[in-house]
Formats: structure tokens, sequence, C-alpha cells
């Protein structure tokens, strides 16, 4: 999750990438609650995550699924 | 998001190389009935993804489908039944492992439109325009080098082709404690 951009950011990687009409599809809360079911972190690892983000008064992290496409005529 | 002060990548790939899967409980949490039956429980309980970007990527028989980190497979495997025997899905991943567990999968289930390819997001090794889609689970956020990403995307697309990804996004600065974290990079 440290790699996360903000969404607009992410939008706008596209962008320069040359994508169009890109959307945003759904968007939704990944809590650290969601994260227990990985088998890529520790249960203390994510304990202390899940403190330090409580404790700093972190942004939320979302789950977001994000389209963009090609244009048929560069 | 900050630079880390590391090498994402190595952390990345030690992290998905050692994986240790312990049920299919993410699988379940995002895939249709019908997928889940579809697939084989190695395949499952190995779904690390963080969406379902085949809801959104309307697939159509005959097309060729790149799965960018693809992991155990799961979203390749499924974007090869969608495609048909006429189209191709390419999952593409820089852990060894993964490559030889989604391999192995692919032979067992017998899906002969498919293939593991190893390689870097970053630095696709494929030609140029020869995707129809372009798909990625989660994966995004894993690379501290994310405009060359979209960049090798476009690049391998047709034209009138189409990128449809999930992934974690944050609308503000993580703690630095977070940001220096090896582990939080890794997933």
């Amino acid at each position: 999750v440290a790699g996360a951009l903000a969404e607009q950011a992410l939008e706008d990687h596209m962008c320069r990438a040359g994508f169009s009409e890109v959307e945003r599809l759904e968007i939704s809360t990944l809590d650290v609650e969601r994260l227990r079911y990985y088998p890529l972190f520790t249960m203390e690892f994510l304990d202390w995550m899940e403190a330090v983000l409580d404790r700093d008064g972190a942004p939320p992290i979302y789950r977001v699924h994000l389209r963009g496409h090609k244009p048929a005529v560069e | 998001m900050t630079k880390a002060d590391f090498d994402v990548q190595r952390v990345v790939r030690e992290t998905y190389g050692s994986v240790v899967p312990h049920d299919s409980s993410v699988a379940q949490s995002l895939y249709s009935d019908e997928d889940l039956h579809y697939l084989p429980m190695d395949v499952r309980m190995l779904a690390l993804g963080l969406g379902n970007p085949l809801q959104y990527a309307d697939l159509q028989p005959g097309e060729r489908v790149l799965d960018l980190g693809a992991g155990g497979g799961i979203d390749t495997l499924l974007a090869a039944r969608r495609v048909g025997s006429q189209g191709e899905a390419i999952g593409l991943d820089m852990t060894e492992s993964m490559i030889d567990h989604a391999t192995r999968s692919a032979q067992t289930m017998g899906v002969a439109n498919v293939r593991f390819v190893a390689g870097r997001m970053e630095d696709i090794p494929l030609p140029d325009a020869s995707f129809d889609v372009v798909i990625s689970n989660g994966v995004i956020n894993l690379s501290d080098e994310k405009q060359k990403v979209f960049n090798e995307a476009y690049r391998v697309l047709k034209p009138g082709g189409r990128l449809v990804f999930a992934d974690s996004v944050v609308n503000g600065k993580l703690p630095d404690e977070i940001l220096s974290s090896e582990a939080a990079w890794a997933g």
C-alpha cells in the first residue's frame, strides 16, 4: 500500500501515456481488516500498520477500478 | 508517494516469491461462483489481487489479453476462458516461482490459449500493438516507476485497445513510517 498514488495521479499518468476516455468504474474503502486475507503480511505487521494509520489520522486507502483506451487513430 | 530508499522490486520479488497461501478467501471475495468452480484450488489460493478487472474488461472471443503482474495466474486463466480458443491470454510476472505455479496450473487445466512470460511491467518484453486488452489487478501500486508501466501498457496495446485495472489509491500522504517500510511496499 505504500506505493499507492492518489486517484488523480494515477489518471494523470494514464493521460500522459496517451490513454483517452479514462474513467473510474468503482471505488471502495480498503481497510486493514481486508488486508488480513492476504498471505503477504504478518499479523504483527498489520497490527503495527493499523496502529500507525490510526495514530497519525492517515487518509483512507481505497480500492479503485480504472479503464482507459488507446485511441483508434493516434 | 515518495521514492523508497530501497530496491522496491527486490522487496516485491522476495515477498511474492515466498508466499505461502493458506486459504482462498481473497478469491472468494472477488470472483463469481462460476469462475471459482472453473479454477483449481491452488489457483484460487494464490489469488492476491485487489479487485476484478475482468468484470469491466468486456472481453470478446478472439481477443488477445495481457495481464500485468499475473502472479498465480487467476485473472490470466479466466481471461483465456473468456476469449476462447481463437484468442490468447498472456500473463507477465517478474517472480519465477509465480510463473512456474501459473504455468503448471494451465497445463493441469489443459488450457492451450494461455502462457506466462517472465518480465517487468516497466519494460514489457513483448511487441508493440499486439494486444486488444491489458489488465492488471493490484500490481501497479507495487512499482516505483508507474509512468513507465502506463507507457508500456500503451505501447503494447493495439489502437483502440483498452487498459482495465484494479489498484489501491490514497488521496493524501501516508505516514513516513509506512512509506519507509519494506513490508508496506510489498503488498
